[in-house]
């Protein structure tokens, strides 16, 4: 937990709260991170729905074999592929909000926080 | 007969004895949803990872899709995908969103951002199905697995379990710490893991001539009567459901809410995604071997719901031993989900809405007999179903349960973090409308006006109720929102 959230009185957060929100890089920052989200739900769902279309819609074509020599549906792999994936889009969203904008947040705080105080 | 059952009997209780003192052992005696809170908040990322990880697994899905991929390979891979997609759409629509706005439950987040309490009320309503199916599923698992080494009749066997259940519900004991979770997740996976290899090892060909094996009697299988059991549609509402429903488990969703900072919640959510993610895949190749390695459905016993394929399997590959010890470690892991499964859902009740937004200050007591009525309530109603559908198919009676959170409690909370004019009474009445749309579509659908009625003709077809009961619950959010002016002191959720 970052320290102001406990360490300084009632007013002085509102205060805190209030030009923090007003803070033009921390708008900006929301819109970036809103924006980056948005993105990484539309390929997320993406993937999956038109996974569940084909499945659904055309059941056949996922049974075709992979190829000739290897009469594996397609169906395996894709469905194991789109688990990865999955997985490796999570892992990449993580580390951008862990890092990238996590660390610009904390800048755009600390900035706020000196500017209250002084 | 009589010989293996003693055999198969001994291995059971030689292997659940341990298995059982090691989880309670590993196990805090936690009480209360509030000590839970408090507990959670110490863990790291991998640790609650983890920890969800063995929440979300519960050993019915297990079963439920090796059995369902045996029969209609198409379906179950898609509960398999599904189960698992839902974890990274959490991630996004929810993590960052709730940590930052700093609730913990999601009558918390109803509560700020309402007027209205009764939209807690109807939140609770909603988790009250869900609690129950997903119980019932687990009990018709636990029943088929012990029925099979104990093999005394359904009936008696689910009457004994109910007794057990009601016990640790008026007794407030349970099998409930992070600790105990990572180790039913390490069981789970490492179960897994070996029933794969020792199945491979039996297969003992290409992976290319046991998948083209595969291949043949899945399609046989998904192209014939099976597919066509579920219209299109209702697949494709079985879909949604799946991806929705993990938002509504109030088991999964409170240790998810009770970790300290977004960053480590994002992480947690990330472990638990590589982990389940595995769990998944594993799944889908152990049921593709177990095509090759059982052949055609009709082999099995067809009144367990093909919920006991997996321990079939095990007995065929690793004689009566492997198949005591799984059923052992599937009835540990599901008694201790049980158990969790009725603190967490009868305290949504008694904690979340009566003490906590009704804010009624009796110390103690009337809190904790409300506890003990809901979760008693709980259990006799998961029973009853458990009795009722007893040929199901657990993996599909867990999607029943991802249904009803997805049309009442996921709209309820997707509505109140997302859109700005969505009011009091349109939450009320969406959510209220999105709750009768899919006890309407169950009761009326096959699943209980099929088992009941002499004809098997049931009004509503689909078996998968989740796109019309949603579509119903967001029609009626929207309208009612635009028919009521929005109230000024509603609170508004940051962005």
């Amino acid at each position: 937990m970052p320290a102001y959230q406990y360490s300084q009185t009632n007013s002085y957060q509102k205060e805190y709260r209030a030009k923090l929100l007003i803070h033009p890089e921390y708008q900006r920052l929301r819109m970036r991170i809103r924006q980056y989200r948005a993105r990484v739900a539309v390929v997320l769902l993406t993937c999956y729905l038109s996974f569940l279309f084909v499945v659904v819609s055309f059941p056949h074509v996922l049974l075709q074999p992979v190829s000739a020599q290897n009469p594996t549906p397609w169906l395996i792999p894709v469905a194991i592929t789109l688990i990865l994936l999955q997985f490796l889009v999570t892992g990449i969203y993580v580390k951008q909000m862990n890092t990238v904008f996590d660390e610009e947040l904390e800048r755009i705080r600390q900035e706020v926080e000196v500017s209250v105080d002084g | 007969m009589d010989e293996t059952l003693k055999g198969g009997t001994l291995y059971f209780v030689m292997a659940v004895i341990p298995l059982m003192v090691l989880l309670i052992w590993s196990a805090s005696r936690i009480r209360t949803a509030a000590e839970f809170y408090a507990a959670g908040r110490e863990y790291g990322g991998l640790r609650n990872g983890l920890a969800i990880t063995g929440d979300y697994l519960s050993a019915a899905s297990l079963i439920g899709i090796t059995g369902l991929i045996l029969m209609s390979g198409y379906s179950g891979l898609l509960y398999a995908v599904g189960f698992f997609s839902g974890w990274p759409i959490i991630l996004i629509l929810l993590a960052d969103k709730l940590r930052t706005i700093g609730h913990f439950t999601l009558a918390d987040v109803l509560k700020s951002r309402f007027s209205d309490s009764r939209v807690v009320l109807v939140a609770t309503l909603g988790y009250f199905p869900v609690v129950v199916i997903y119980l019932s599923a687990q009990l018709v698992a636990m029943t088929w697995l012990l029925n099979y080494i104990f093999d005394v009749g359904y009936e008696r066997i689910l009457a004994g379990i109910t007794v057990v259940a009601l016990v640790t519900a008026l007794t407030g004991r349970m099998i409930f710490s992070s600790r105990a979770q990572m180790i039913k997740a390490g069981l789970v996976i490492v179960v897994m893991l070996v029933m794969t290899l020792l199945a491979y090892d039996k297969a003992s060909s290409s992976l290319s001539e046991l998948f083209s094996v595969s291949y043949w009697q899945a399609s046989e299988v998904a192209t014939g009567v099976v597919v066509s059991e579920d219209s299109p549609f209702a697949l494709f509402s079985l879909g949604v459901a799946l991806i929705l429903g993990p938002v509504g488990l109030p088991h999964v969703m409170s240790r998810f809410f009770s970790v300290a900072d977004e960053r480590r919640a994002r992480m947690s959510v990330f472990y638990a995604t590589g982990a389940i993610g595995a769990f998944y895949i594993l799944i889908i190749l152990l049921g593709f071997l177990t095509i090759h390695l059982m052949g055609q459905p009709d082999a099995l016993p067809a009144d367990a719901g093909n919920n006991l394929v997996l321990v079939e399997l095990a007995e065929l590959i690793g004689g009566e031993f492997l198949a005591a010890v799984l059923v052992a470690i599937l009835v540990v892991v599901l008694f201790s989900v049980m158990t969790s499964l009725i603190l967490t859902g009868s305290s949504a009740f008694s904690h979340d809405w009566y003490a906590r937004t009704l804010n009624i200050h009796k110390p103690g007591w009337s809190e904790r007999h409300l506890h003990r009525l809901a979760s008693s309530v709980t259990v006799v109603s998961s029973a009853c179903l458990a009795l009722l559908w007893q040929t199901e198919n657990v993996a599909y009676l867990v999607g029943l349960a991802f249904a009803f959170s997805a049309s009442v409690n996921v709209p309820l909370l997707l509505g109140a973090l997302y859109c700005d004019r969505l009011t009091s009474t349109g939450a009320l009445a969406g959510g209220l409308a999105g709750l009768a749309a899919t006890v309407a579509a169950v009761i009326l659908g096959p699943l209980v006006w099929g088992h009941v009625s002499v004809s098997n003709e049931a009004p509503f077809p689909w078996r998968h109720p989740a796109l019309f009961s949603l579509s119903i619950a967001i029609v009626v959010m929207w309208f009612a929102s635009r028919w009521s002016s929005r109230n000024n002191t509603e609170g508004e959720i940051e962005r």
